[in-house]
Parts: structure tokens; C-alpha cells; sequence
């Protein structure tokens, strides 16, 4: 069965062109034009082998770059994956690059700590759980956050959007404090566990969105 | 000290990763856990030179650039800044909220509280202005 494009599938079709889609009971595929080198800049992810596949009902979760659901003509929740040795090399990529930052975070944090009492420590609790929250940003296909830390002893992922800002703050308690305040006030905020995969999956989603504008 | 919405304050940023690429982290103005203060100078009237010599004089650690910030942008936000002397010209923008109980990291009221502190650290980022330190000749 052939499928149409919809509006909604339309946009990511500019963001990443496929020429058709194709769906059976089972299993769908897109083929694509793109070139994998040429395709292979920045954060973004790309299509690999000129196909994107994507089955349904696939457990392999590590494997999901985007959840279309949203897509308008998929009822059933259908998981999009990659080519498998391109992603583990891209994540793996991913977190080297992220415990570079984080380890420049800790060096600046901790030398701070000891110049001013006042500052609250950061527990390495919270660098591991930045790790385990970076797994889901990898895999919602947004650019890799900017890290800090804050006096009250929290980590931060930050985007810098068009209009405004994203953040999610850690402090070690298996709990994320999530928000996006944008120019025209439209705001999201929340907090959750770290473990609440749909709650940070939807949250992404948003901000995915916005910096696809 | 009375301060006016025009009045403008600077919180002194020491630390790069609150800054880097000239966006200023949120971070900057997230007050210690024990604390509903952040800490900044009123600077109105002020050269850029004595601005700076107000980070010389009065911090013990190197300051890397500033997050300037109107009065105006502090008191939209239901903040107060209340002149805290000495030094001149020191004052707090305050009060974020309280965490009632550090203990219980996973209470509500400390979630939420959290969560505002954020929010507001949020707000007073994004309309503050980063100047950084200047290079010596």
C-alpha cells in the first residue's frame, strides 16, 4: 500500500526529503535521494543507505530517532529507526562529545565550590542522570543542549531558540525540571521523573518542533 | 537607594560556561539553595570602567563578563531589589522562592518551588544583556 504524504508528514518531508513512502500491515520504508555525505552536517540527524525504515510494534527502543504518531495519516504508533550501525557510531559519537562538556562543567563547578562555601556542590548523581537524559535528546533528533551548572547545586541543558529559551535543570533526584519560554509568552513547564519516558518524550517533541521553525 | 523601573543592575558572571558563545545561561541567576537572593550591583550613572572596578573591588574571584538588566525586567516578575550595603551600590533581587525542606528533594512544595526559581532565572536571562569583561591592552 502506497501512501499519501500529509501535511504534518509534509514538514519533516522538507526537513528530511524522501521521495516516496511505502506501508504494509507489517513494516514501511521511504527511499530517499538524499546523499549520505552531504547530509552529514552538524547535530542533525541524516538518512542513511537512501532509506529510512521503520516497522511497527519494534521493542528496540534504543533505535528510535522519532516517534510519528503524530503524523496524521498513521493511526497505529509507528517508530521510525535508522540503520543500525550509523546510529550506534552517531550516539556513541554523541555521548563522547556530551562527557567532554560535562567534564569542562564539573572542572568550572568544582573549582567554584572551592572559592565560595556558598555554592552548593553538585552531586555526581546528577552528571550521571544528565547521561541517562541525553539517551532520550539523542533520540528525539534535537541538536545536543548546551550545558552549565547553577549555584543551587543543579545541572542545565539549554537550547537558545529563535525567541527564547529552553531548559532542563537536574539536581540529582532522579527528577527533571523542564520549560520553554518563548517571545510570545507561549510557555511550556513541568517537572517529572526522569524515568517518566512519555512526559520528556512529549516535552521534546515540542521543542523539536520549535527549532524546526 | 531608591530605585526606579529605568534603573539598570548587573549581576557579575565568573564563570564561562554562563556564558559562552555571548548568550547568557539562566544559571547566572539561580540563587543557592539556601538562599531567595541573587546578588547584583546597581550600575545607573556609571561608567563601563567603574562598573568594573566594582567586580575588583568587591569579588574575591575573577569576573568573566556581566548580565546587565533593568530594574523594569526584575519587577515584572514579582521581584523586589533591595539595596543590601556594604558594599555601595550591592543589592539583591529578591525573593525567589523558598525550598522549604532540602531534605525532601521530591516534596511538592520544593518541586514547585524549584520549578519558579527556574522560571525566573528563566525570564531575567533572557531580557538581561551580556557585556563582556574587556581585554587589556
Amino acid at each position: 500500500m502506497r501512501s499519501h504524504i500529509s501535511d504534518s508528514l509534509r514538514t519533516w518531508y522538507q526537513y528530511y526529503p524522501v521521495k516516496d513512502v511505502f506501508m504494509s500491515s507489517q513494516n514501511a520504508s521511504f527511499s530517499s535521494n538524499y546523499d549520505i555525505d552531504s547530509t552529514n552536517q552538524g547535530d542533525n540527524p541524516i538518512v542513511v543507505d537512501n532509506e529510512i525504515r521503520f516497522s511497527m510494534s519494534d521493542t528496540l527502543t534504543d533505535l528510535t530517532l522519532f516517534d510519528i504518531s503524530a503524523f496524521g495519516n498513521l493511526s497505529e504508533k509507528v517508530l521510525l529507526y535508522w540503520n543500525y550501525e550509523y546510529l550506534a557510531r552517531a550516539h556513541e559519537a554523541y555521548q563522547q562529545t556530551s562527557k567532554v562538556h560535562l567534564n569542562e562543567v564539573r572542572r568550572e563547578a568544582e573549582e567554584a565550590y572551592t572559592l565560595d562555601n556558598q555554592i552548593d556542590p553538585i552531586p555526581q548523581k546528577a552528571y550521571d542522570d544528565v547521561l541517562i537524559l541525553l539517551k532520550e535528546v539523542f533520540h528525539s533528533g534535537i541538536p545536543m543542549p548546551e550545558f552549565s551548572w547553577a549555584e543551587d547545586g543543579s545541572l542545565s541543558l539549554t537550547w537558545f531558540l529563535e525567541n527564547g529559551i529552553a531548559t532542563m535543570g537536574l539536581y540529582g533526584d532522579d527528577i527533571v525540571i523542564y520549560s520553554v519560554f518563548c517571545e510570545e509568552k507561549r510557555q511550556v513547564e513541568g517537572v517529572c521523573e526522569l524515568s517518566d519516558i512519555p512526559v520528556l518524550s512529549g516535552f521534546l517533541s515540542i521543542l523539536s518542533n520549535i527549532l524546526r521553525r | 537607594m531608591k530605585l526606579s523601573p529605568g534603573d539598570k543592575l548587573t549581576r557579575f558572571i565568573r564563570n564561562n560556561s554562563h556564558c559562552k558563545g555571548g548568550k547568557i545561561r539562566p544559571d547566572v541567576f539561580i540563587p543557592p539553595h539556601n538562599s531567595v537572593d541573587v546578588s547584583v550591583y546597581v550600575i545607573s550613572n556609571l561608567s563601563e570602567d567603574q562598573i568594573w572596578n566594582i567586580a575588583i573591588k568587591c569579588l574575591t574571584t575573577k569576573t568573566v563578563a556581566r548580565a546587565d538588566i533593568f530594574v523594569e525586567n526584575v519587577y515584572i516578575n514579582g521581584l523586589k531589589v533591595i539595596p543590601d550595603r556594604p558594599p555601595s551600590r550591592h543589592a539583591n533581587i529578591t525573593p525567589f522562592p523558598e525550598l522549604p525542606d532540602p531534605t525532601c528533594p521530591k516534596n511538592e512544595v520544593n518541586l514547585t518551588a524549584k520549578k519558579d526559581r527556574r522560571a525566573l532565572a528563566n525570564k531575567l536571562a533572557k531580557k538581561s544583556i551580556f557585556i563582556p569583561q574587556p581585554t587589556k591592552p
